[in-house]
Order: structure tokens, then C-alpha cells, then sequence
């Protein structure tokens, strides 16, 4: 499990686009796994895990508190709560204060990944309205790990993208086809 | 901020002065909230925190106000809310007297709601809710009846999807930029310091609800208040807990039944 990678995806509005067009081409290699955060409404029984499994042969999980992380998956954070990891590389759920209006906040889901997973992380920030996921790619970095952003020009709302880029946080940027192939190169 | 070393210092600290035991906590959100309070209390280091632990007795509840997580909502999940209203509600109306524990239950907003349905079922009359939390400035807080008018507005909509059909003004007077809720609506309603992790059971109850308090906790710990749940719920008594937390990987699962999608499980005999 040491040399496991974790891709981690962050994302807010026009986020789902990039995502729901993408995954039937993710493809996750060796004990790879991913874990997708996005600022969405929680909706009553969130369809959210169905719809990504209509869309990809990659188990995914919507995430239950203290579930342990698996191999091959995309875990999905529950709406409404924060994500963290514990040293046994389970998930935790937190329903504390929202970090900067958000929650899940995905400042606090990359800095958890690049704790736990250092070197092996991999961030990816995608399009938003709001710069949460910034300080998150600057905690990816200076664990060792990389981050890559959607290239502002084809992001449906480039402002959180843009708020990495310009702080130096952004190790690649990417457009869409480059950032799926960036993933399933990852072994 | 601090070392693994020293934060099991200041959790030591916590045990010898208080017999407040966090050691069974989850360690990722312990330690995000105790680095927040230091920030909030501009604490430098944890010799200054230890330090303020042990020499200043009015500091602890503070700690342990901001130490436990205190957000809750009105109705959070109007669904699992629909499902107490149509499903549970009607099955425990039967009972001569209703009692519910609420655990964990912050300053309240869940009893509030609950409060609410029982009223408009006509069974509050013969409830009884028991409100526990380990912060007493949370429970104080609870008693004032008083939430921010920003709130309301989120309320009301969670209020009306959760099957609410009256007019949810009615039961708060608005005053500035907040709102006080109707006290008759707490008649039935006791209040009582219970710590989950050092506290036994104190009666027996038809429903028990623990949403979104369990997730703080390590497994281990998770399956003692399972066990202790157990323990204070009657034969067929109802459990019920946050969206995202399950009994599955505890010793009390063969014991009990899920209902529905929701996380709402019923005790059977066995």
C-alpha cells in the first residue's frame, strides 16, 4: 500500500462538465486510487454515485465515514461533509464550520491526500467560481506531490484554476485531453 | 504546530486534570480542531496550551465547546426527516409514553425539529427528550432558543421537504437578526451533560438519535457507543444516525434491521 498514488480531483462550478464528458476514458493502474471533490448541492438520495457508475467500469464508492481506502477506486466525498484522512488510511467525515463558504472544502481534502500520500499524490484543480483548492495545491507541493490544472482557456469558469496558477501552485497545466492522459499514465 | 508527541501530552493533560478522555477520537479531526481553537486563542505552542489547561479552570469548557464540533441544522436531510414524520413517528405513538435521546446533540436544532413533528402528530404531550451533549456552553446556548435570521430561510425550506405542512413562522418570534423559538415547544425536553466516551447509560429509550457525532470518533470507540446505544434502547426501539455513518462494521449489527435507505435501524429480537 506504501507505494499506492491517489489522484485527487477538486473542482466547484462547470467542475461536472469536465468529469461527467471525461470518465468512461479514466482509466486507474496498478493500486491507483482517486478521490473526486466537488462543491455540489446535497440533494436528497444523491444520484451522483449511479450516474458515475453508468459512466465508468471503475468501482466507485460514495464515501461512508471511517471506510477504508481500497485499491481501483474513485471514492466520491459525500456533499456537506469535509474529508480527512487517518494514519490508517481510512477516510473520516467532518461536518465542522465551512472553510471559506465551502464544505466539503477542498483546501482541507488535498492537504489530508498530501499528508497521507506525499509523494504519490496527485492534484488536480478544475474549473470554480471561488479559489478554495489554491492553499490545497501548496500543501500537495510541499509534500513531494503534483498538481495539475485546468488550463484556464477551457475551463467553464476559470478563476480557480487561474487562482493557482498565478500563486506558482500549479506544477501542470493542462488542457482536457492532456489531463486524461496525464491520468492514465499514472502507474 | 505540535509534534504526535505532544498532542498525546495534551491529551494526557486532558485525562489527570479533567477526566476528559479524547483518546479515542479520530485523530485527523482532533487534531484539525485543537490547532484551530490555538489559532482562535492566539495560543502559540502546546506548553502555553498545556499550561492554560492546567492552571485555568474556566478554559476547559471553553475547550471543550471548541473543541467538539457544534454545527447542526433544522432538519438537515429533509428525507431522513420524512421518513421519522411518516414511518417511525406512527409506530412509537402507540406507546403510552415516547422517549427519545437525543446524543450528542449540540445546541439543538435536531430537538427543535423533532419537538416540532411530535407537536404536529399531537404526541408531545406524553414525550419525553432527553438532550445530552459533552458542552455545556452548547447546552446553554440550546436553552436560549435562538438562532440567526439567516438560518431561517434554509430551515424553512428543509422544514417543508421534510412534510412539514403548517406555517413554520409560528413557532419563533422574529427579533432583530434572530429568532426565538416558542418555549412551550420544550416542555418535555431535559437537559443533561453526557459524555459519550466516559457515561453510562441512564434509561431506556424508544428512539435514539446520534447524527453526524459519531464520525469524531476512532472505530473502536464507535462500536463502545454502539454498545452503549444498545443498551439504552427498548425491544424494537429505533437508531438513527448521520447519512454518511453506518453500523455495519460494529458488534451490535446482527441485532438490527435497516428501514428503507435511510440510516435508521430497528432493534430486533434475537
Amino acid at each position: 500500500m506504501d507505494d499506492q498514488k491517489c489522484i485527487v480531483i477538486g473542482g466547484s462550478a462547470g467542475s461536472l462538465d469536465f468529469i461527467f464528458e471525461h470518465l468512461n476514458n479514466f482509466e486507474l493502474h496498478n493500486n491507483t486510487i482517486m478521490i473526486v471533490v466537488l462543491h455540489r448541492k446535497s440533494s436528497a438520495h444523491s444520484s451522483i454515485e449511479n450516474t458515475f457508475r453508468n459512466k465508468t467500469e471503475i468501482e466507485v464508492s460514495e464515501i461512508e465515514d471511517k471506510e477504508k481506502i481500497g485499491v481501483n477506486t474513485i471514492y466520491i466525498c459525500p456533499a456537506d461533509y469535509h474529508l480527512l484522512i487517518e494514519e490508517d488510511r481510512s477516510f473520516s467525515l467532518d461536518f465542522s464550520e465551512r472553510v471559506k463558504f465551502n464544505r466539503p472544502s477542498i483546501d482541507i481534502a488535498f492537504e489530508e491526500v498530501a499528508k497521507s500520500y506525499k509523494k504519490n499524490a496527485i492534484a488536480i484543480l478544475l474549473s470554480g467560481a471561488n479559489n478554495d483548492g489554491m492553499l490545497g495545491c501548496d500543501h500537495i507541493q510541499k509534500y513531494g506531490g503534483i498538481t495539475i490544472v485546468q488550463d484556464p482557456k477551457v475551463a467553464v469558469v476559470p478563476y480557480m484554476p487561474n487562482s493557482a496558477i498565478e500563486k506558482g501552485y500549479a506544477t501542470h497545466v493542462l488542457n482536457n485531453n492532456e489531463i486524461v492522459e496525464y491520468i492514465n499514465k499514472i502507474k | 504546530m505540535f509534534t504526535e508527541d505532544q498532542f498525546h501530552e495534551i491529551l494526557d493533560e486532558l485525562i489527570s486534570a479533567y477526566g476528559y478522555d479524547f483518546k479515542s477520537y479520530s485523530k485527523a479531526s482532533l487534531r484539525r480542531r485543537v490547532e484551530r481553537l490555538m489559532k482562535l486563542d492566539q495560543i502559540e505552542g502546546y506548553t502555553e496550551l498545556i499550561f492554560k489547561i492546567r492552571n485555568d479552570p474556566k478554559y476547559i469548557d471553553h475547550f471543550i465547546n471548541e473543541v467538539s464540533v457544534n454545527v447542526t441544522e433544522m432538519f438537515r436531510d429533509p428525507s431522513f426527516y420524512k421518513f421519522l414524520r411518516e414511518k417511525i413517528i406512527p409506530i412509537i405513538a402507540t406507546n403510552p409514553r415516547i422517549k427519545i435521546w437525543h446524543a450528542g446533540c449540540a445546541t439543538g436544532e435536531e430537538v427543535l425539529s423533532m419537538a416540532i413533528m411530535l407537536k404536529e402528530q399531537n404526541l408531545l404531550y406524553k414525550s419525553m427528550l432527553y438532550a445530552t451533549d459533552i458542552s455545556t456552553e452548547a447546552l446553554s446556548n440550546f436553552k436560549k432558543l435562538k438562532i440567526p435570521l439567516s438560518n431561517m430561510k434554509l430551515y424553512t425550506e428543509n422544514y417543508h421537504a421534510s412534510g412539514g405542512t403548517g406555517d413554520f413562522s409560528e413557532y419563533y418570534t422574529a427579533k432583530y437578526n434572530h429568532v426565538i423559538f416558542d418555549k412551550t415547544l420544550m416542555e418535555n425536553v431535559l437537559y443533561s451533560v453526557h459524555n459519550l466516551v466516559s457515561d453510562g447509560s441512564f434509561n431506556e429509550f424508544d428512539l435514539i438519535l446520534c447524527r453526524n457525532v459519531l464520525i469524531y470518533f476512532d472505530k473502536d470507540l464507535q462500536n463502545r457507543v454502539f454498545n452503549l446505544f444498545n443498551d439504552s434502547l427498548s425491544n424494537h426501539g429505533f437508531l438513527a444516525l448521520g447519512s454518511r455513518e453506518n453500523i455495519r462494521f460494529s458488534d451490535i449489527y446482527d441485532k438490527y434491521d435497516q428501514l428503507g435507505s435511510e440510516k435508521i435501524w430497528r432493534k430486533t429480537f434475537n
